[in-house]
């Protein structure tokens, strides 16, 4: 997958959201394909479980969805908001005082670049 | 044109997921929104008996019998064997004044036969009866003992008193869950509502739930690979997951002794649920 160099930029713009630690554009075979951020927790470990959670996921929805499909996951020490696309995933992994509601607003408007950018 | 099916492709729905949601709204009384549903679902797959199946009972709910009728009898055109269709179909027959006329006819028809067939199946009703009143005599010509074993009658009582102590206890515990959906589903937005326990046994309100069953292995799965996630990345316990998919919003709530399951329309009374939701658990 050919990355364009604005991708950088626009994962600093998720990056500057309020306790957002890491944002991570990764394969559906758990290859990270662009990070960005602290790692707080292994980056590598990160995306193989979220290739498995996209694994179940596929096994039971369409693999072509417009918005595509986003998971919230709220653990007791971490968010995770995790966006499934046909050929890619975004994952982000925050503190648990995010503000979830704007950070979905500011992905849903960046994927569309994310995407003309892949 | 590729880019217009592309673009219904992206909107198609899977058919486990379309259907499952379709029926969910119209259970819920959301006709409208399931005959939209399958009608978009039907585009990408024109033989989707269960979408078909869907579409004719909201046509039913809509008044629309001829409809359906038409949809039901095409669809078993194609499947024969389709027993849903068959007893829908009927159902129909039996609403529509002309063919409730013909079935009438029928019956008086089959009236005329029976007529001729009640002195055979009297005799046979008859020769049954002998039957029985010998066997009756049998029984009583046996002592008591043998009709009534003395042990096998102590040991059944207290298995009687134990299994209706659990049952008790299984209701109680089922009406306190049904209390609880009954009130989740008075939230903004929730659409449904059902649990899991321990034990794998689903509590649910039966006028308010689809076919949960089809989505019990999404729910499930994905339970199971984030919980699994969770220890491996030591994240803490997992709380809430929220899956967004284009037609509405599942939220699973993990508690210790049971799972609780939501569907929403939307995603915008997540904090609503979040504050909530932990009141009306406990």
């Amino acid at each position: 997958m050919i990355i364009n160099n604005n991708v950088d930029d626009i994962l600093d713009d998720i990056l500057k959201i309020n306790s957002v630690l890491t944002t991570t554009i990764s394969s559906y075979e758990g290859l990270v394909i662009k990070k960005i951020g602290v790692e707080v927790i292994h980056r590598k470990k990160l995306t193989v479980e979220i290739a498995k959670i996209a694994k179940s996921i596929r096994e039971h929805l369409p693999k072509q969805l417009k918005h595509g499909i986003t998971l919230s996951v709220y653990f007791d020490k971490f968010d995770l908001l995790i966006v499934f696309f046909e050929n890619f995933i975004i994952s982000v992994l925050c503190d648990r005082d995010v503000n979830m509601g704007f950070l979905k607003i500011k992905m849903r408007k960046i994927i569309p670049l994310i995407k003309s950018s892949l | 044109m590729k880019e217009k099916n592309e673009e219904k492709l992206g909107k198609a729905p899977s058919s486990l997921i379309f259907i499952s949601l379709a029926s969910m709204y119209l259970d819920n009384g959301m006709v409208d929104e399931a005959i939209d549903l399958c009608k978009a679902g039907l585009e990408i797959e024109p033989h989707n008996e269960e979408a078909h199946l869907i579409l004719a009972k909201a046509e039913i709910e809509k008044g629309n019998m001829e409809k359906a009728k038409e949809r039901l009898i095409k669809l078993l055109e194609e499947n024969p064997e389709n027993s849903s269709a068959k007893i829908l179909l009927e159902e129909i027959k039996q609403k529509l004044p002309e063919e409730k006329f013909k079935k009438e006819e029928e019956e008086t028809r089959e009236k005329e036969i029976t007529v001729s067939e009640t002195h055979s199946i009297m005799e046979i009703e008859k020769g049954e009866e002998e039957e029985f009143r010998i066997e009756k005599e049998k029984i009583k010509k046996f002592p008591e003992e043998v009709k009534k074993p003395p042990d096998m009658e102590i040991k059944k009582q207290p298995q009687k008193i134990e299994k209706s102590t659990i049952d008790k206890e299984t209701e109680e515990l089922k009406a306190s869950f049904l209390k609880k959906i009954k009130k989740i589903t008075q939230i903004k937005g929730v659409i449904n509502c059902f649990f899991r326990l321990e034990d794998g046994s689903i509590v649910r309100t039966p006028q308010l739930i689809g076919n949960i069953e089809d989505l019990l292995p999404l729910l499930d799965s994905l339970l199971n690979s984030i919980k699994s996630a969770g220890s491996r990345l030591k994240v803490g316990k997992l709380d809430i997951i929220m899956l967004e998919i284009e037609n509405g919003v599942f939220y699973i709530f993990e508690k210790e002794n049971y799972d609780c399951f939501l569907f929403s329309h939307k995603a915008d009374n997540f904090g609503l649920l979040k504050a909530l939701l932990p009141k009306i658990l406990e």
